[in-house]
């Protein structure tokens, strides 16, 4: 059996049906910041806020994902029931908010961002050891190409190449990737 | 540009020397997305250049205002004749001048890479990236050395040497090649 965090979302989701323990813990781990980020991030809610929407999408994903039409779906399916509760709350707090248009179009050019980001975090995790490290180490650690040499004992004025390289090899992960499908 | 050239002439204390340095190192990259898109026929990976010279602007953009915001406070400590406020601030002015040393002179080694990827005819270009890359690492090197003139023993300065002697082998090796 696959290591538990290797599986697909649609695996996972299969795990969690048969009461899996292992498999809800993983689940609550691979979308906690998905989540957090929406509630965040698109809705601008305070930390506060944000964990307490956390802690009720996972309750409602809890009673009810045999509502989920399509397993492949679940991380559309939660990012919209992560939306409705953001607006739930935001309306029962009778805050201000924005024009609810325009509070519409920010949600989901950040929901559009997050799972760019996640794909590109998934792709990454599918690549071998090296690119994944040259890579993280470039764009997400901000390391120079000095440093990198040094720490991977990689001749120094080769790096710019490797990282182009491994920038390709992701693009064609990325290309031959499947798409979330649309919410059931 | 114009914009930073009119705000640098003006008189007042901020935007200088860093951002000066700073803007040098940016075109330097702007050059280098120039040939890397003008050479996508001969240089498949040409896409990879340009995201990581992409990161290299979007570091110097941040340096260059951590550069700034910096001098401006030590500038402030000095006229004060704060001394506790000038140790404290010179050295996170060091670091941030000691950054831009490397950012430069990773944005004068990724116009080698192009220089040997690219269409020849942008040659040229990815040259005059790498000596305006140099320009700027040794600058923010000099900025480093008088942000230290309490501590001169610091490593620090040894290591912005060092990064623009690394940027300064890349823009001679692209020299050369004429």
């Amino acid at each position: 059996m696959p290591a538990i965090n290797s599986i697909t979302d649609a695996g996972l989701v299969a795990r969690c049906r048969t009461g899996d323990d292992a498999a809800w813990e993983e689940l609550v781990r691979r979308f906690s910041r998905y989540v957090l980020a929406i509630a965040q991030q698109g809705f601008r809610m305070s930390r506060d806020d944000a964990e307490d929407v956390f802690q009720e999408v996972f309750a409602r994903t809890y009673e009810r994902l045999g509502d989920l039409r399509s397993d492949d779906a679940v991380r559309p399916w939660i990012a919209q029931l992560t939306r409705r509760l953001c607006i739930d709350r935001i309306r029962a707090g009778a805050r201000e908010v924005l024009d609810p248009e325009v509070a519409e179009r920010e949600v989901d050019e950040t929901l559009e961002r997050l799972d760019e980001a996640l794909a590109v975090r998934e792709a990454l995790e599918a690549m071998p050891e090296a690119c994944r490290e040259i890579l993280d180490r470039f764009f997400c650690r901000d390391e120079s190409y000095a440093v990198i040499g040094r720490l991977l004992g990689l001749p120094a004025g080769t790096i710019a190449s490797r990282i182009s390289r491994c920038l390709a090899k992701l693009r064609q992960q990325l290309e031959g990737r499947e798409w979330p499908s649309a919410p059931s | 540009m114009y914009e930073l050239l009119t705000k640098v002439a003006s008189d007042r204390r901020t935007p200088a020397a860093g951002s000066a340095a700073a803007a040098s190192a940016e075109l330097a990259v702007a050059l280098v997305v120039k040939s890397a898109r003008r050479s996508r026929d001969v240089w498949p990976e040409a896409g990879g250049a340009i995201a990581q010279a992409q990161a290299l602007a979007s570091r110097l953009r941040d340096i260059s205002a951590v550069i700034e915001s910096t001098y401006e406070a030590a500038m402030g400590a000095l006229e004060a004749h704060d001394d506790d406020g000038i140790a404290r601030l010179l050295p996170p002015a060091a670091d941030a001048a000691l950054e831009l040393a490397r950012t430069s002179a990773d944005v004068a080694e990724l116009a080698t890479e192009a220089g040997r990827r690219c269409d020849q005819a942008h040659h040229a270009d990815v040259t005059v990236a790498a000596v305006l890359a140099e320009s700027a690492a040794r600058s923010a090197a000099h900025l480093v050395s008088i942000n230290l003139l309490i501590r001169p023993d610091d490593g620090r300065e040894a290591e912005a040497q060092r990064q623009a002697e690394r940027a300064r082998e890349a823009a001679a090796m692209l020299a050369n090649e004429r």
